[in-house]
């Protein structure tokens, strides 16, 4: 995720922000929050190339980074031809939760996001995950995007080129992923799935794909295309050419010689001649065992053994073993991922655990965490971020409601639970804030914590043995791991000693003990593909036979976390088909004597099982921290302020008259410290030059949980809140702002004014002056989940009040109190039922005077045609899928216009000073459709109604803005 | 006459040189007068092909330790290598404009705007080399335009050339085509002698040895046609996209491709005789002295390999990526970096004689002859070194 010019996007944020704090007319807003949990002792370390952000707990993760980077740099230089002259900022995290509160961007950042560039300062963000190598690749994946706009800049710009083009998403990530390593099995699976299943998009139509991890995937392997077809000089041709069109089509046939669709075909062309012949050997999980759930995306299973309510014998031709167990798994099939149960015999999955919705499952980190349950099938552990960090779960599945929340303060992440034989322990995955991942035992009872290993390798996936005398785990701390390769290995508890099982320059993952224990079942990529193998362990270990090796699937794709069922004659596994993970199940066919080993390699050689050597310690690979220009101690981080946006604009209106003005956003390098400027003349026939100019300067920080903004201001315009009359207002003065979220959907917000004002309220003819107060505060919760067109799910709600008193003269201008609830209830994949109620009301002598018509608020009635200090609104809509994209292709290009929605509604309310009077409604149907951002078109069209009697005049309201 | 010269650091010259300046000076006087630009001057000294690198060579010439003769900004990045004329000092910049230097006195003499497509180093050709050789990538079809230095009005334009230098001896141009293939244009007016269909698009620019010329494509092949008529002598395969222009040296021609590996051939019959893989992007010329054939790289290191048999002498490692082809005279190789300095280095044993920091990155190649040596920077600042 690299999007370009985000802190434009904050800039202009900022700004609007400021402007609203400024002119006090917008009471609150909704929105989720990014909460700073920790606040970070944050350190810098220059290197040749880099200016390394860390904090004091991962220096010691900061060294090896900063020699990462540094050979990054090297390896990139090389590559493209190109060196960047700049020094780079490089923030480092030590954990991806970490990494999610990072300000540098204002975005939210999903789990899926390993690392981001951002092209406005330049600055490379990313956490380590457990794994060291994965980092370092992750790390020259990003560093590729610096060199590549470094070098489009530098191409562009002496030519007087000054429009940036960044060129197509699926090149530069394509490259990105080219350069930073090679091509290997998640490749593989993501391109033949998409080749068996007809879903493999050619380069003319990447757009279908934008954003996609197969757009990545298929990026890659178009440039590993590349490099073999033209060089792989190929890349650095293009970049220098860059200048010589105005499209990447240009630019290619201009470097090659030859048109896109040439390569297009070539690449299809290859990849086919790759892939089919696979079939012959291999099949799509589908094909080769029993897929469990048709819909969405469903992984990591669970068995349990449901104990039976009474002792009733069992019927003839019944199966008690299928009958009593039940399948635990994570699932999303409507955009939040939760914990979802099954039996096995068949039926609908059901909710068991609702993750995403809510404080305490903020994630629940399905792509690399998984399940277990307790051999008794009485208790689930998982874990699940909360409030900033990973908590683990011990939870009833028999009353259906967590029994205990396990916090380790020295943990930030928590990954892989596996419960003890006899339910007392739990082992799991731990990084410490430091960022180091090793295994963990907690006693559940007492929560006591004991660290298995402290090193820098990272170990995942364990599984404990069911006589509780060792754990198999999957772990890099073998030679081959300092490229990524995981293997398996045996903890003994008893006395601490680590044992290798399998080696090999292969991933061996997920491992799983059989019922009976003489078996370990894992995912492994030793054949080429993810399968599912299963290694005959005795309990006097591996000694110096090759134990028997099985391999249990042959897919296509890709066979992972394997279950076994308690007969040991199937097992569960996730299985990639179609672009989605899915539950399936496997019917075994093993001999007493075992199978065949049919390993094969990529050349169709039999891969022989190789013993693990009997030390493994001889091969640990170490890290190097970087020498020479490093300054390791004693930088603490000073704040120091660049620009982010700058602009300036000329405008002329035939009534408001000419106006014009610059603004200046600027913040620091972690995004935490922010400032703006305002200058701006409003240029009226009636307004002097002075009287005219408007400024605006602010400050926002935060950088901790608590954000402080405060400000100063001399204004002279007209203002309005959203529902707010009009007033020409002169205003001098400054404010505070105090804002702190509990969590990433609630938050309390208060602010304070001061302030000269000269208003003229011509809408009641009256002028007034006064010394100003203005305090307001308000509490905002928000846990919606969106689509393009607006909020699908979830609830909303905000209420507060303020109030504006003239401290000179003691007068209370005005109290204000407002509330506004609206609550997403989901109806299907894509529609809804969407109910607001809202009101506001305002007392004293400057009362405030709030609005209804128009698209936003009451349809059917003009803009702002109905006015009161008092209002109520009550919004009723229907919102369901129309088309789901629809795009159009003309000659200069193709418009993509995706979310074509429709809706029926009912909307009642009415604004009032002293008398209510009577409901004003309206009801109708519109249509919806999002052109990106907050461009969505909107059109309704409805008729009045007083509830007794619907009108025949049918209003139609043309608008844009998301829905309520 | 008392125009105002612009200058930059300006080295008082000993006697010989100072008549060769007074000379040298009178024509500019009397062509430009006090505000015109000069791009040509008749030479006085023969200084062979205008550095267009189309031969191997072992210059006699300039030694280190050098001193700074002087040094000019100019507008922008510099779009190929400096070329000496003469007396003058030619750089095209990418704004795009072409800038002329006084060699001798550091004068700045010139300033003009080309066209915006320019997309190659240039070259000199015809006589005195009088005529200034732009390729240009416009709206259109590519086209070549020969601008001669003195009017600097357009002599004849050629479309259909590719993106690459051209290579050139007295009155023959020898032109890679965006189509692939080659032909050979009068230097005089443009007028196409031959064409040769044996190669696809090229992008490192041909080479010329005696009668023959040696060009390498995209595709990897590696051809020798002849001069006279543009008819295939040999072609060889090298494996993949040919990215340096070839270098002939006796019975040999190097060349280097896309996927790092440098070649050599046997010059008559197309035999290959050696490769040597060394990775990464390889600098788009060569440069030969005493024996070894010297190869920059992105990897930041030079590389010396034995032209018998490939095997690498030595390596010397700056810090940064070398971009531009080395240059070299019998004992000394030149090379700029993109680590911000040029060195010298002892073509024997690969140790550092000399070096000097520059003001940016080193990109382009170095310009060299028996008196100075010329290295453009990416701050785009031109110098000139002469023996200190």
């Amino acid at each position: 995720m690299r999007p370009g010019g985000a802190s434009l996007c904050v800039g202009i944020t900022l700004l609007s922000l400021t402007w609203t704090a400024a002119t006090d007319g917008q009471l609150y807003r909704f929105g989720k929050n990014k909460v700073q949990y920790e606040e970070f002792d944050w350190q810098r370390m220059e290197t040749a190339h880099f200016d390394l952000y860390f904090y004091a707990e991962e220096t010691e993760f900061a060294e090896y980074a900063a020699h990462m980077a540094e050979a990054g740099f090297r390896k990139i230089e090389a590559k493209s031809g190109h060196t960047v002259q700049r020094r780079i900022p490089l923030i480092v995290y030590s954990s991806h939760v970490y990494f999610e509160q990072t300000n540098v961007i204002s975005g939210f950042l999903s789990e899926g996001v390993a690392g981001f560039t951002e092209h406005l300062k330049g600055r490379v963000a990313l956490p380590l995950s457990g794994s060291l190598p994965e980092f370092e690749r992750v790390l020259h994946h990003e560093l590729v995007h610096v060199f590549m706009f470094d070098k489009i800049r530098k191409v562009l710009r002496p030519r007087g080129i000054t429009d940036f083009r960044p060129g197509p998403l699926w090149f530069s990530e394509g490259l990105a992923e080219h350069w930073s390593g090679p091509w290997d099995s998640q490749g593989d699976m993501v391109i033949r799935d998409a080749l068996f299943a007809d879903r493999l998009v050619p380069v003319a139509q990447m757009f279908r794909i934008y954003g996609s991890f197969q757009m990545y995937k298929e990026g890659q392997s178009i440039c590993e295309y590349m490099s073999q077809h033209y060089g792989e000089d190929v890349f650095e041709r293009l970049l220098a050419n860059w200048w010589r069109g105005e499209t990447f089509e240009q630019v290619f046939q201009a470097t090659t010689g030859e048109p896109l669709s040439k390569l297009d075909e070539g690449w299809l062309y290859h990849t086919k001649k790759t892939y089919l012949p696979d079939i012959q050997s291999a099949d799509p999980p589908s094909q080769m065992s029993t897929l469990l759930i048709h819909e969405g995306f469903n992984l990591k299973p669970t068995i349990r053994v449901l104990r039976r309510a009474s002792s009733k014998a069992v019927g003839e031709g019944e199966d008690s073993d299928e009958d009593s167990l039940e399948v635990l798994f994570f699932r999303n099939h409507r955009g939040h991922t939760h914990i979802a149960g099954m039996p096995l015999s068949g039926g609908e999955p059901s909710v068991v655990v609702e993750g995403e919705r809510s404080t305490d499952y903020e994630s629940l980190h399905a792509l690399s965490s998984s399940l277990d349950v307790s051999s008794d099938g009485r208790r689930l552990v998982f874990s699940a971020k909360r409030n900033g960090r990973d908590h683990l779960y011990i939870y009833g599945l028999d009353v259906s409601a967590v029994l205990q929340r396990l916090t380790f303060v020295d943990l930030a992440s928590i990954t892989s639970p596996s419960w003890s034989p006899d339910a007392e322990r739990v082992v799991f995955s731990g990084a410490d804030r430091g960022g180091i991942a090793d295994l963990y035992v907690v006693e559940v009872a007492t929560g006591e914590l004991t660290r298995l290993m402290d090193d820098l390798y990272h170990d995942r996936d364990p599984d404990w043995h069911p006589s509780g005398d060792r754990i198999v785990f999957s772990s890099d701390r073998w030679g081959g791991g300092r490229m990524g390769f995981y293997n398996l290995f045996l903890y003994d508890p008893s006395i601490g000693d680590i044992t290798p099982l399998t080696r090999g320059e292969h991933n061996d993952r997920q491992p799983k003990w059989s019922p009976g224990g003489d078996r370990v079942a894992f995912s492994s990529d030793r054949g080429r593909m993810y399968d599912i193998f299963a290694l005959a362990v005795p309990d006097s270990g591996l000694g110096d036979e090759n134990p028997l090796l099985q391999r249990l699937t042959t897919t296509l794709t890709a066979a992972l976390d394997p279950e076994w069922l308690p007969n040991e004659e199937s097992l569960l596994f996730t299985g990639y088909e179609r672009g989605r993970f899915n539950l399936y199940r496997l019917d075994l066919d093993l001999d007493d004597d075992g199978g065949e080993v049919v390993v094969k390699d990529a050349a169709g050689s039999d891969l022989a099982f190789t013993s693990s050597p009997a030390d493994a310690t001889e091969e640990m690979w170490q890290l190097e921290a970087l020498e020479g220009t490093v300054a390791t101690s004693g930088n603490k981080y000073k704040s120091k302020l660049s620009l982010d946006v700058a602009q300036s604009q000329v405008s002329q209106d035939p009534i408001f008259g000419t106006s014009g003005g610059i603004q200046i956003g600027m913040s620091d390098v972690l995004g935490n410290d922010r400032y703006y400027f305002v200058l701006s003349h409003i240029s009226g026939s009636d307004v002097g030059f002075l009287n005219g100019l408007n400024f605006v300067f602010g400050r926002l920080h935060l950088g901790r949980q608590l954000n402080v903004g405060w400000g100063v201001f001399r204004l002279n315009d007209r203002f309005s809140g959203t529902f707010g009359r009009s007033v020409q207002e002169q205003r001098t003065g400054g404010y505070f702002e105090l804002a702190y979220p509990f969590s990433q959907s609630n938050r309390l917000e208060t602010r304070m004014m001061v302030r000269r004002s000269d208003i003229d309220r011509q809408f009641e003819g009256r002028q007034l002056k006064a010394w100003l107060m203005s305090n307001y505060i308000s509490f905002t919760h928000d846990s919606s989940f969106w689509i393009p067109t607006g909020p699908l799910e979830g609830t909303r709600y905000s209420f507060g009040l303020g109030q504006n008193v003239d401290f000179k003269s003691s007068r209370r201008f005005s109290l204000t109190l407002f509330g506004d609830f609206r609550k997403y209830l989901r109806l299907g994949q894509r529609s809804a039922i969407a109910v607001r109620y809202m009101g506001r009301h305002s007392r004293g002598e400057v009362a405030e005077f709030f609005s209804l018509g128009g698209s936003w608020t009451l349809r059917g009635y003009p803009w702002r045609s109905i006015w009161g200090s008092n209002l109520v609104l009550a919004n009723h809509e229907l919102r369901f899928p129309l088309l789901d994209r629809l795009v159009v292709g003309l000659p200069f290009g193709n418009i993509d216009f995706s979310a074509f929605r429709g809706a029926l509604f009912v909307d009642a309310g009415n604004a009032w000073n002293d008398s209510f009077g009577d409901w004003r409604g309206s009801l109708g149907m519109g249509t919806r459709m999002a052109l990106g951002g907050v461009f969505v078109f909107r059109l309704d069209a409805s008729r009045r109604t007083d509830f007794n009697s619907v009108g025949n005049e049918t209003k139609w309201d043309f608008f844009f803005g998301w829905d309520f | 006459m008392a125009c105002k010269e612009r200058r930059g650091a300006v080295i008082r010259l000993p006697g010989f040189a100072r008549a060769l300046v007074i000379a040298s000076m009178t024509p500019i006087a009397l062509t430009a007068g006090c505000a015109g630009k000069v791009f040509y001057l008749p030479s006085l000294i023969q200084s062979g092909d205008y550095g267009t690198r189309s031969e191997a060579r072992s210059w006699a010439g300039v030694e280190p330790p050098l001193r700074l003769l002087w040094q000019h900004k100019v507008d922008s990045y510099p779009l190929g290598e400096a070329l000496f004329a003469g007396p003058l000092l030619l750089q095209l910049t990418t704004s795009p404009k072409l800038h002329a230097f006084d060699r001798y006195n550091g004068g700045r003499l010139g300033r003009q705007g080309v066209s915006e497509g320019v997309c190659a180093p240039p070259r000199l050709v015809g006589s005195s080399g009088a005529l200034l050789i732009l390729a240009e990538a416009g709206e259109g079809k590519p086209i070549l335009r020969a601008m001669n230095r003195q009017t600097r009005k357009t002599e004849w334009t050629f479309v259909g050339a590719v993106c690459a230098p051209v290579a050139a001896r007295n009155d023959t141009v020898i032109v890679p085509l965006e189509t692939g293939g080659l032909v050979a244009l009068a230097a005089a007016d443009g007028s196409e002698l031959w064409r040769a269909e044996t190669v696809a698009g090229l992008v490192a620019g041909p080479t010329l040895s005696g009668d023959t010329v040696f060009a390498g494509d995209l595709k990897g092949n590696l051809a020798a046609v002849s001069l006279l008529d543009g008819s295939e002598i040999w072609s060889a395969q090298m494996g993949a996209s040919v990215r340096s222009q070839p270098l002939v040296d006796g019975g040999r021609v190097f060349a280097s491709t896309g996927s790092g590996v440098t070649q050599a051939f046997d010059v008559q019959t197309g035999e290959a005789l050696w490769q040597r893989p060394l990775g990464a992007l390889l600098t788009p010329g060569l440069a030969l002295a005493d024996s070894v054939l010297i190869v920059g790289s992105s990897d930041r290191v030079l590389y010396a390999l034995d032209v018998e048999q490939g095997g690498i002498v030595w390596q010397f490692e700056t810090r940064g990526a070398i971009r531009g082809a080395p240059a070299a005279t019998a004992e000394t190789v030149y090379t700029g970096s993109c680590d911000g300095f040029v060195y010298a280095v002892n073509v024997k044993t690969g140790e550092l004689k000399w070096k000097f920091r520059l003001d940016g990155p080193v990109t382009q190649s170095v310009t060299l002859d028996q008196r100075a040596m010329s290295v453009t920077t990416d701050a785009g600042t031109v110098y000139l070194f002469g023996k200190g």
